[in-house]
């Protein structure tokens, strides 16, 4: 009996094996090629990454007069050396200073200029480089910022709960300042909502505050954590903020609210002990070929007529006041 | 011719070709196209992060830059504390703070992995005194684009699989059967051709079997018309034998009875002396008597004639046909020959019988039967067969004819020799009897 190749179940079969190779081959062809899809995405990703990478701008010296120019610690307002000693760093000590400044120029003649809140790491910096003749420190140093440095600590500052003047209150509760840190909602005795402000984490004045108030140290270091206050990096931020906001307190130096003769409250902190004094040093650092000027200065500051003005601004006296070393 | 049986279509790999592309390309773009744009965009977004950071720190030292150009980057890093806290979040990557000759002012983080890159210039008092340059980690980016890739090429891998293989296995299920059918229609093709071939065999078998009793049957027909021809030769003889003993005793006794009257009756006339004889008288009787003898003997010289005229004594058929119509012709009627164009010995003997004694029966039934006035004979070859014909314009009728024995002798005369006997009406009137006889052909067959 004849019988056509198909209806042979034998070269069905064998049909079927030659029908299936060929999409499985193509299949396989398209798992490969899907493949190379993904792994070429991978590899463009990390390409592309790769790219932005090497495009890192490096920004070189520029050919500028600036490279030539001295610091300006070491120049006049007119370009002439020398001039008048300049002093930056730490904010914390600026209204002190501006106060002795004024004291220093009517009782010498002499003057000295104050620079912008550099921060007591800022100053340090500023002084090894040269570009002023002295910083202005609000904490203690580290070993190796002290190394080289004369350390001319002039007054203490204490640091308070400062007010706005729209707070009605004049103190505030423990708790109550903890769940404000904390973010819940708390009023004052008139209704409105208070407010706090933060400085950044390291912040001396902050730290003295928390030495004094370790309990609130855990509130604190959240709530800057969170964001959930604004976060000011200098006094004068600070300062300013205070003033503007009327209703918002923070961590502030008594003394500055009186030599400034701010629109701030001291705002006491009911059914809190403080562990130690909420207190800062105010240091002027030296270099040891610090000029004569500057030396001058330091010698000012902790000689008896500054320390009478700081004593009468609420400052208490440092290290170098009644003949210590300046 | 045996047509094959269609192959079946290779249905399976038709499909995964047209599927493949597609099942490829969805994989393709379902793996990548939400993890790559997801990529593109968040790099941007790195990026555009990075950029405004940067612009916003450079703002910022700037304007501390302007108030003081010497010690602006020692505040830097106050300037980028107030920053960071400004925008919330600081970007996880490298911050640089550089001044215009490339000294560092200010630097924080590390990198990790690749950095997308941002730098803005320090504006202050219309001049660049430094760069800011941010630069973000894409090192989590690539973490989590990756991982997107793979996931979605999962499920793009898993889309595109059912979308091949789903419809490839209804269609491979679908090409089963269709080749099952196929096997099945084989086989009852298979089955069919063998019941064909059984069928043709015993169509070959019946056939042979007919072919060899058809064999067998003209072999009778063959043995029959020769004994057909044989008995027709044997008539032929017994009648010559009787004419001869007609003619030999009946004719002899006849003429003797005939003669004795004469004597007899010379005998009763001398008796009565030659008077005319009386009607009654013997000699009248005796006249009478020979008068019927003579009668007699005429019938059975005519008899013997009938019956003893051998074709070989008449000279051949034509002879034979116009001895015939000599032997039938009257004053009142013409029996003729029109035409007898059978050569002699173009036909076996027994068919110029045949056709002698048609035609010899047919002009005697005319003469005898029609009031013919005139008999028209013809013979001669048609194809394969020889013919006679008698045609008479006499009033015979064709439905009235009433088979007598001369008929059914023609008719038997025919027959045997499988011949064909007709009898239809004349032209314009009469009766035209014709017989029609295969002869057989030179190489022995018909």
């Amino acid at each position: 009996m004849r019988s056509s190749p198909a209806a042979s179940p034998g070269a069905t079969e064998s049909g079927r094996k030659r029908l299936s190779l060929p999409a499985s081959r193509a299949a396989a062809v398209g798992v490969a090629f899907f493949l190379l899809c993904v792994f070429g995405a991978v590899r463009l990703m990390h390409g592309w990454v790769a790219l932005g990478d090497r495009a890192q701008p490096v920004p070189g010296a520029a050919s500028s007069p600036e490279a030539a120019r001295p610091p300006e610690g070491r120049r006049s307002q007119d370009g002439a050396l020398p001039a008048a000693p300049l002093l930056a760093g730490s904010g914390a000590g600026l209204p002190a200073l501006e106060m002795l400044a004024r004291e220093y120029a009517a009782a010498s003649g002499k003057s000295v200029r104050l620079g912008p809140s550099l921060g007591t790491s800022g100053g340090v910096r500023a002084l090894a480089d040269g570009a002023v003749d002295a910083a202005i420190a609000s904490r203690k140093l580290a070993p190796a910022e002290a190394q080289g440095l004369e350390q001319v600590e002039f007054a203490v500052g204490e640091l308070v709960l400062a007010a706005g003047r729209d707070v009605p209150d004049a103190s505030i509760r423990v708790e109550d300042l903890r769940r404000l840190l904390a973010g819940d909602s708390v009023t004052w005795s008139d209704g409105g909502a208070a407010e706090f402000l933060l400085r950044e984490p390291g912040d001396s004045g902050t730290q003295a505050f928390l030495r004094a108030y370790p309990d609130l140290a855990p509130a604190f270091e959240d709530a800057a954590e969170t964001a959930r206050w604004p976060v000011l990096v200098t006094d004068r931020s600070m300062e300013a903020t205070l003033v503007s906001q009327g209703r918002a307190v923070g961590v502030f130096e008594r003394q500055a609210i009186r030599v400034r003769a701010l629109p701030l409250e001291v705002l006491h902190i009911v059914d809190a002990v403080p562990a130690e004094a909420a207190s800062r040093p105010l240091t002027l650092l030296l270099r040891a070929d610090a000029s004569a000027d500057v030396r001058q200065f330091a010698a000012f500051v902790c000689g008896p007529a500054a320390q009478a003005l700081l004593a009468r601004a609420g400052y208490a006296a440092g290290s170098c006041a009644g003949g210590g070393k300046p | 011719m045996r047509r094959a049986l269609p192959t079946p279509l290779p249905l399976t790999s038709r499909l995964s070709r047209l599927l493949l592309p597609l099942a490829v390309a969805v994989a393709v773009i379902t793996a990548l196209a939400a993890p790559l744009t997801w990529f593109f965009l968040s790099y941007r977004e790195l990026q555009k992060g990075g950029a405004d950071y940067a612009s916003f720190l450079a703002s910022q030292v700037g304007t501390l830059a302007t108030e003081s150009p010497d010690l602006w980057k020692y505040a830097t890093p106050k300037i980028a504390g107030q920053v960071r806290s400004s925008l919330g979040v600081a970007p996880a990557g490298r911050v640089l703070v550089v001044d215009s000759l490339g000294r560092q002012a200010f630097a924080e983080g590390t990198e990790h992995g690749p950095m997308a890159w941002s730098s803005v210039h320090i504006p202050a008092a219309g001049a660049d005194v430094g760069t800011v340059v941010v630069g973000v980690s894409c090192a989590r980016l690539l973490k989590t684009g990756t991982l997107l890739v793979l996931l979605f090429a999962v499920v793009g891998g898993l889309a595109g699989f059912l979308l091949f293989r789903v419809p490839l296995k209804s269609l491979g299920t679908a090409e089963e059967h269709l080749n099952r059918a196929v096997e099945e229609l084989a086989a009852a093709r298979d089955a069919l051709e063998s019941a064909n071939a059984q069928l043709e065999e015993r169509v070959r078998a019946k056939t042979a079997s007919l072919q060899e009793a058809h064999r067998r049957l003209e072999d009778h027909q063959e043995a029959l018309q020769t004994m057909a021809a044989r008995m027709l030769s044997v008539q032929e003889e017994e009648r010559q034998r009787i004419a001869r003993d007609l003619h030999d005793t009946a004719g002899q006794i006849l003429t003797a009875v005939r003669l004795n009257l004469e004597v007899l009756r010379g005998q009763l006339a001398a008796a009565r002396g030659g008077a005319a004889p009386q009607p009654g008288t013997p000699p009248a009787i005796a006249a009478e008597t020979a008068a019927l003898a003579d009668r007699a003997t005429e019938a059975i010289r005519s008899a013997i004639h009938a019956l003893d005229a051998p074709l070989e004594q008449a000279g051949g058929l034509a002879r034979a046909l116009r001895d015939v119509a000599l032997q039938f012709g009257q004053a009142d009627l013409s029996v003729r020959v029109a035409s007898a164009d059978i050569p002699p010995g173009s036909v076996p003997a027994a068919v110029e019988i045949c056709l002698w004694r048609v035609a010899q029966e047919a002009v005697n039934n005319a003469v005898k039967h029609s009031n013919a006035r005139d008999v028209v004979v013809s013979a001669g070859l048609s194809g394969a067969s020889a013919w006679v014909e008698v045609v008479d314009d006499g009033d015979g009728n064709p439905s009235a004819i009433v088979p007598g024995v001369g008929l059914r002798s023609m008719n038997e005369r025919v027959t045997l020799l499988r011949g064909h006997l007709s009898i239809t009406a004349g032209e314009p009137r009469g009766l035209k009897v014709r017989a029609d006889i295969p002869v057989p052909r030179n190489d022995g067959t018909g």
